[in-house]
């Protein structure tokens, strides 16, 4: 987790999931096509290593008991069991709909906490200190008290996963909206623009690659979130099977879920970087 | 020129609080001036000599401190249809195309939603950026992101059109061009105009009255008008003359 929100949308996605620029002057085909899928192809290849690797050391070599660290071989067969029992799509239905909820309400609170705070100069000073403060705050910390508030169950992971929505998302939200250009605010009030209009015309477009960028940074941690809620005292979703699992030595099943989980948050964060390329044309002139 | 001035100020002065320092600016003091319709005045001056302050107080966007603004036979009190203001820095949305940056000069205007396609249509033609209604700003030049700046004030038929120094921020060639596409489209139109200028040139060129501002407090130091009978030559050093010790002045760095 990084300890502050990105601040401006260029520095937001990370270098490693970007393609490489277009090659400025023509170059021979061949040579430009291995620049473009150079990236991708790379991380395949380190891919493929790490796999080998790993498989190497657990069933080759045998360098550690496969009880308590299983080979890929298990990982895919333990996921293979997963999903023909029916058990997979029960836990991560239920995971995908705290989530979603959890998601979709924060970034809402996010955008809206965080044109506000960036705007008004009172709602700045009362507002931002909390938010920093909750960032700096292990969301695990809460979880033992929000058990006890709302009883196990739903409630305490979707107010994890809110939590820990929100405030990266309110805070990059308040960076962009406290830069909104001065003079596009006074056009927009020469052209007869309301209070309520400056907002919805001027100062919500202009933030918007903020916001992606705050969502984008929203993906793992609120992820963080809804494992920690569930990993504790919940019956059902994917951090219940990772416990669950672990409990009975079934490292494989474990793993395997570890899996699902790392897959989804990737799909996700590229999901949004789609979105930022696609909303962020304006700014890079494509 | 009708007789009534379109817009009558009056006794207006402007002054700041400054947190830095504690003291108070006056920006513009005692300003009295009278536009007439369909007339071009431009407005001369040395920079910081509050020129643009009186422009946003016409505009609605600066509260005169005392005085009073009457715009097209009503008091100021806020930015109103009747005027429309072109920026210096163009002030484009920079996430919406041209014919959309158009349309957002009549989109708070929901008398004009009937007729909007059609007049978003003409006013870029008249422009001259047919063609152009699907580019982004920053795809444009200065020059031609200017001309949407322009169809964009123009688009909703404001009786009173502000211009801030709208050729300031683009190169000196296309600066020449535009002057005379300006000449142009506002003849065409036929508005009461108020153009900024830094530049003797264009506010000979433009103009059919030229109002010389001095600086510190800002004031209105002449009213020029510029009549057929004069030459050019002639004019520009009268201007010079009235501008000079202000300019030095700026030029070395005075303080605001």
């Amino acid at each position: 987790m990084t300890p502050r929100p990105a601040g401006s949308p260029e520095a937001a996605p990370a270098p490693a999931l970007r393609p490489p620029p277009a090659a400025g002057p023509p170059r021979r085909k061949g040579e430009s096509r291995w620049r473009r899928h150079r990236a991708p192809l790379i991380a395949l290849v380190d891919l493929v290593v790490f796999l080998l690797l790993w498989h190497l050391a657990t069933e080759v070599l045998g360098l550690v008991n496969r009880v308590f660290f299983p080979s890929p071989g298990d990982v895919v067969q333990a996921l293979a069991g997963l999903a023909a029992s029916g058990e997979l799509a029960t836990h991560l239905s239920t995971s995908a709909a705290n989530w979603a909820v959890g998601y979709g309400l924060g970034s809402v609170a996010g955008i809206v906490t965080g044109l506000v705070t960036g705007t008004s100069r009172w709602a700045n000073r009362l507002v931002m200190p909390l938010l920093w403060s909750l960032w700096a705050t292990p969301l695990i910390a809460l979880q033992p008290t929000l058990t006890a508030w709302l009883d196990y169950g739903d409630g305490p992971i979707i107010v994890l996963v809110f939590l820990s929505t929100m405030i990266p998302v309110a805070l990059n939200t308040a960076t962009g909206a406290t830069q909104t250009g001065e003079s596009l605010l006074r056009a927009g009030r020469v052209f007869g623009a309301s209070r309520l209009r400056l907002y919805l015309k001027i100062r919500l477009p202009w933030a918007v690659p903020y916001i992606i960028g705050g969502l984008r940074l929203a993906v793992p941690t609120s992820m963080i979130g809804l494992l920690v809620g569930e990993m504790v005292g919940s019956p059902s979703g994917i951090g219940s099977v990772i416990v669950n699992a672990t409990s009975r030595f079934r490292t494989g099943e474990a793993f395997a879920a570890i899996a699902v989980y790392v897959l989804l948050s990737v799909v996700l964060v590229r999901v949004l970087d789609l979105a930022e390329r696609r909303t962020g044309a304006w700014r890079s002139g494509a | 020129m009708a007789n009534e001035p379109i817009i009558r100020i009056r006794d207006l002065s402007v002054s700041y609080h400054v947190a830095r320092t504690g003291n108070r600016l006056t920006a513009v003091r005692d300003i009295d001036l009278d536009v007439m319709e369909g007339e071009f005045l431009t407005v001369l001056g040395p920079s910081g000599c509050g020129k643009t302050t009186v422009l946003n107080c016409v505009a609605g966007l600066v509260t005169p401190t005392t005085g009073t603004i009457v715009a097209d036979g009503r008091p100021v009190t806020g930015p109103g249809p009747d005027r429309a203001v072109v920026f210096q820095d163009y002030a484009l949305l920079p996430w919406r195309s041209v014919a959309d940056n158009v349309r957002f000069g009549l989109e708070m205007q929901p008398r004009l939603k009937e007729s909007a396609a059609e007049r978003v249509r003409e006013a870029i033609e008249l422009v001259g950026l047919t063609g152009f209604e699907h580019a982004y700003p920053r795809e444009l030049s200065g020059g031609m992101q200017q001309r949407a700046g322009l169809a964009r004030a123009l688009v909703a038929d404001p009786r009173i059109l502000l211009m801030d120094e709208p050729l300031g921020a683009v190169d000196a060639l296309t600066r020449e061009v535009m002057r005379n596409e300006l000449e142009r489209i506002i003849e065409a139109t036929g508005k009461t105009v108020v153009f900024i200028t830094h530049s003797i040139d264009e506010a000979i060129q433009l103009g059919d009255r030229i109002a010389v501002f001095s600086s510190h407090p800002g004031r209105i130091r002449e009213l020029v008008p510029v009549e057929a009978g004069r030459s050019h030559d002639e004019l520009r050093r009268h201007l010079w003359e009235l501008l000079e010790s202000d300019a030095r002045l700026a030029a070395r760095g005075a303080t605001e």
